[in-house]
């Protein structure tokens, strides 16, 4: 199961930490008890490295993630990835999004460009 | 699971396979071919070949090789179909068939099976390519590549397929995760582009975690056939919305998906450009194509459908997609009537059984409600018979299959044997859909061979002779079948020279079977073809003229409660006409009964009832006049030899001397006599149970019921019954003349 | 890491099959012999997909699958229904309860481990 932490720091940034298994056996759990709410102020850092299985549901998951935070707040960042969540990018090509660390809005608009 | 089931079921594949390639080659023989064609008989040669493999049934696999690979060739226009390709192919599907019977084994014993093997590869030589050729399946999805289109999709469309996906949201929920089937996909080739579309996702209050949101277009560069591809979303089609396009997809079908998908159309070019698999130019024309249009009358219309932009470039398109989706319709339908099942023919005659036996007791408790004077229960009891009645005939039906895939397994028997005889012969069937007792079917092959293959040896002269009698030099052989009052007639009728009467008296006296002073009417001289050990061929040829094949024929027939009649003009041709009951299960009877003794009467032939004691015999012969007509007729009684139980010598006693008798007509074909009983019962529909083999011998009977009041009912074997009253009268003509004369 | 595949079924010779092709390439493979079995292995292990047949003693396949629907550590995994007849009524029950991907018997060993390697 997923481990999931965020964390309120000092500078208004939020920092999101997720590991462990993402996958849809505690996905419904983690959307409700830590991202349905959430409330970003400004810039917000996905710290993903310690991902160690993710399915598709738990993409769909950081996905609905992203659009939340980048509905309330100016930027976020990628740090970090781990395996799990690099290879499933690789696989369906979302590079772009997970290690180029581009906006989200980004595959929205199905542009080739990439905004940081 | 053993290997000899598995085994079982190859082997009933390949046989599915095999006819059809059979049934794909005759058509092709007759002048017919299509892409479609070719591309069956070229799936169905690989599904022999790939399932054979499985088993190492290596023999198969080689040989069907190289049959697939020139099939290959054929439907990719890479050869010619000619008449000689079709042959040596014919050659090639039977040998297969061969192939298929024998295991690996039993093949490298057998050394002509293997030297049919290297002769046939040799005779395919010609057509055969060196390359080692790989198989990309065609679309087949009709109403897209069937349109015809002036913009070719310009992108690099080697090998690269276009994916489009949009799955149903369960598919998280049941363990079908995109992520299992997209690793599979890229087994199959490389993935050079996926777009993941997120436009489904919800706002955050709607979001369910458990559901599929993504959406994707994949771009896949592969060798793989459509159907292996097809393959890795099997288990996701249901609810989802997959389309596959092949390299070969031109840019109308690009525009067709766009306008299916969801998505805005702008958007979804823009993702099948970067998938690569369209390009940017391309699409841009075929938009800018699709804003404006010049009718005939060179007014400008703006931003038409899709659909319409289509069919307005192209007037003929019109008619195609129209036909396209027709065919596609018919496609789909035919893939709903073909939904069959497989059922064990015992539990079916079981089941029908049991019906039997459920009609059997509904006639009971009729019987008996009769007598309980309630007019719920009667209404009841009517209501049981009316569903015991449709239930049985659902049953029934279970039973009948239609004549179409006999006669269609002529064709092929008539083409071999026009072949060998030299001669030209075209078959023509009607009524395929005639539908009779599976049973039937099955014990109807082989008179039907008989005459068939009597007509064109004996019947159908030589191209020569027809020539010279001015008729076409293809022999025309029909076989029809249709319904006629209560029974099934099956025609086989040719053009040819008709039944030789002289020779049939000429071998008939030889054979002592008649004498040379005999009078015979037409019809009789021409059943005398029926006689055991009587045959009018010059030369025993292999084909019949044994001399054994029309006698069983007829008993065949007769095993069936059918008859056959022959009808022929001499230089114009013959008809073999074969007459059987409908059903042989349940049977529409009438009861009656003679010293206590019950019989029933097939309704169908029936004519009429009167009663004797209104009519004279003529001349103490067993014979009426019915307004001009001779109706000679049997007493019951006296046939069959039946003593009344005492309780029935009483009740004779008590009612009179003169017992009032009852005479049932009956005709069949275009005999008629009558059946001389004491009562007449009234109609009844009931169960026939065969008789037992002792009783077989038994002239006249067909078989038994057990009535509603127990009793048991003998059903009368109508045909037998008119000949033995016929063959009675003429006995009773020639001992009375021996008498006269003899004094 | 290998994956673990659930194969339920009565008959022996099945579960060998499976069992011998999808070790042969690399899954690990418990078995269970009817859907009350069935249900006593999933104990808490990881499990990818489960194979199982429909008709069986003491608890049928769709039984089981039903129970399976309501554990919270295995209701999303992937199963394959077995069943030796086209029996539309079989699937559309299976279908229903969500046991999407069925597969007729007999199978070939490569169709099996084809379809478990594109649920896996």
């Amino acid at each position: 199961m997923a481990e999931i932490k965020v964390i309120q720091k000092r500078d208004n940034s939020t920092e999101i930490t997720i590991s462990g298994e993402l996958t849809i056996y505690c996905a419904m759990e983690a959307f409700q008890q830590h991202f349905q709410q959430l409330k970003v102020k400004e810039k917000t850092l996905f710290k993903l490295g310690n991902i160690s299985e993710i399915d598709t549901a738990g993409v769909q998951l950081l996905v609905m993630l992203m659009k939340i935070v980048s509905e309330q707040s100016s930027s976020y960042r990628v740090v970090s990835l781990g395996e799990a969540l690099t290879d499933y990018s690789n696989l369906f090509q979302l590079n772009r999004y997970f290690v180029d660390f581009a906006d989200i809005s980004a595959l929205t608009s199905g542009s080739e460009e990439d905004k940081s | 699971m053993s290997l000899d089931a598995v085994l079982q079921t190859f082997y009933i594949e390949a046989q599915e396979h095999l006819e059809s390639m059979e049934n794909m080659l005759l058509k092709m023989d007759e002048g017919e071919c299509d892409d479609e064609m070719l591309n069956d008989i070229f799936r169905s040669a690989h599904t022999i070949k790939g399932s054979a493999g499985i088993f190492g049934l290596d023999h198969i696999v080689n040989f069907t090789h190289v049959v697939e690979n020139v099939l290959d060739r054929a439907r990719d226009n890479e050869i010619d179909i000619d008449k000689n390709l079709i042959d040596v192919i014919f050659k090639c599907r039977d040998h297969m068939q061969s192939l298929v019977a024998v295991s690996l084994d039993e093949y490298n014993a057998q050394t002509d099976l293997q030297k049919t093997d290297s002769d046939l590869l040799a005779a395919l030589a010609p057509w055969t390519s060196t390359e080692n050729k790989q198989t990309v399946a065609q679309n087949n999805t009709p109403a897209e590549s069937q349109l015809d289109n002036k913009l070719t999709n310009e992108g690099d469309n080697e090998n690269l397929w276009h994916i489009s996906l949009r799955l149903s949201t369960d598919c998280l929920r049941n363990g079908m995760d995109p992520l299992s089937f997209i690793k599979f996909l890229s087994s199959l080739g490389e993935i050079k582009h996926i777009e993941t579309i997120i436009d489904n996702f919800p706002q955050v209050d709607n979001f369910d975690a458990e559901s599929l949101y993504f959406a994707y277009e994949i771009a896949l560069q592969s060798d793989a056939s459509l159907e292996e591809i097809e393959n890795t979303f099997m288990f996701v089609q249901d609810d989802s919305d997959i389309t596959i396009l092949p390299p070969t997809a031109k840019i109308d079908d690009y525009l067709l998906l766009i306008d299916k998908l969801p998505e805005e159309n702008q958007r979804l070019g823009d993702i099948l450009v970067n998938c690569g698999s369209l390009t940017r130019h391309s699409l841009e024309q075929a938009l800018i194509a699709q804003s404006t249009v010049i009718t005939a009358t060179g007014e400008q219309t703006v931003t038409p459908k899709l659909g319409e932009l289509l069919t307005e470039q192209n007037k003929v398109s019109e008619s195609i997609v129209s036909a396209a989706l027709t065919k596609q319709k018919q496609n789909k339908s035919q893939v709903s009537e073909g939904k069959q099942i497989r059922i064990d023919s015992n539990r079916l005659d079981h089941l029908i059984n049991l019906i039997g036996e459920l009609v059997i007791n509904q006639q009971r408790i009729e019987l008996l409600s009769k007598g309980v004077k309630k007019p719920q229960l009667t209404e009841a009891v009517d209501d049981f018979e009316n569903f015991t009645n449709q239930i049985r005939d659902a049953a029934l039906s279970l039973r009948m299959v239609a004549i179409g895939g006999t006669f269609q397994r002529f064709k092929r028997l008539v083409r071999d044997t026009a072949q060998e005889l030299g001669k030209e012969v075209e078959l023509t069937i009607d009524g395929a859909d005639t539908e009779l007792d599976r049973l039937m079917v099955e014990k109807l092959g082989d008179p039907l061979t008989h005459i068939v293959r009597n007509a064109m040896d004996h019947g159908l002269e030589s191209i020569e002779d027809r020539q010279a009698a001015g008729k076409n030099t293809k022999g025309q052989l029909k076989l029809a079948a249709y319904h006629e009052g209560g029974h099934i007639v099956i025609a086989i009728s040719d053009d040819g020279n008709g039944i030789n009467k002289e020779r049939i008296r000429e071998k008939a006296i030889e054979k002592g079977i008649i004498n040379t002073d005999s009078k015979l009417s037409d019809n009789e001289l021409f059943h005398l073809i029926f006689h055991p050990g009587f045959s009018t061929a010059a030369e025993v040829t292999n084909l019949s003229g044994r001399g054994v094949g029309m006698d069983v024929v007829k008993r065949n027939v007769e095993a069936l409660q059918g008859s056959i009649d022959i009808s022929s003009q001499a230089g114009k041709g013959s008809e073999f006409k074969i007459r059987l009951p409908l059903t042989l299960a349940i049977i529409d009877g009438f009861h009656v009964e003679a010293k206590g003794t019950h019989f029933i009467i097939p309704q169908a032939t029936i004519i009429e009832c009167i009663n004797l004691a209104n009519h004279q015999d003529i001349k103490g012969r067993h014979c009426i006049n019915l307004r001009g007509e001779m109706i000679p007729y049997l007493n019951m009684s006296e046939i069959f030899k039946l003593t009344p139980s005492r309780e029935q010598t009483l009740a004779d006693n008590i009612i009179q001397h003169s017992p009032k008798r009852e005479l049932v007509i009956v005709q069949f074909g275009s005999d008629v006599a009558g059946i001389a009983v004491d009562t007449l019962n009234g109609e009844i529909q009931t169960v026939v149970k065969p008789l037992g083999p002792i009783f077989k011998a038994l002239k006249g009977i067909g078989g038994s019921s057990l009535l509603g009041n127990g009793e048991i009912a003998f059903i009368l074997d109508v045909p037998q019954l008119i000949e033995l009253a016929i063959a009675n009268e003429i006995a009773s003509k020639v001992s009375r003349a021996e008498s006269m004369n003899g004094q | 890491m290998s994956k673990t595949i659930l194969i339920v079924d009565d008959s022996a010779s099945i579960r060998q099959v499976v069992s011998i092709t999808l070790k042969g390439a690399g899954y690990e493979v418990i078995e269970a012999v009817d859907g009350k079995d069935g249900l006593s292995k999933l104990d808490g292990k990881k499990i990818h997909l489960i194979v199982s047949d429909v008709n069986m003693p003491n608890m049928g396949g769709i039984d089981m699958v039903k129970a399976i629907k309501q554990m919270p550590a295995y209701k999303f995994t992937p199963i394959i229904m077995l069943t030796t007849e086209a029996s539309d009524d079989m699937k559309q029950q299976g279908k229903a309860i969500g046991a999407k991907a069925w597969m007729v018997k007999p199978f070939k060993p490569e169709q099996m481990l084809q379809a478990v390697t594109m649920l896996t």
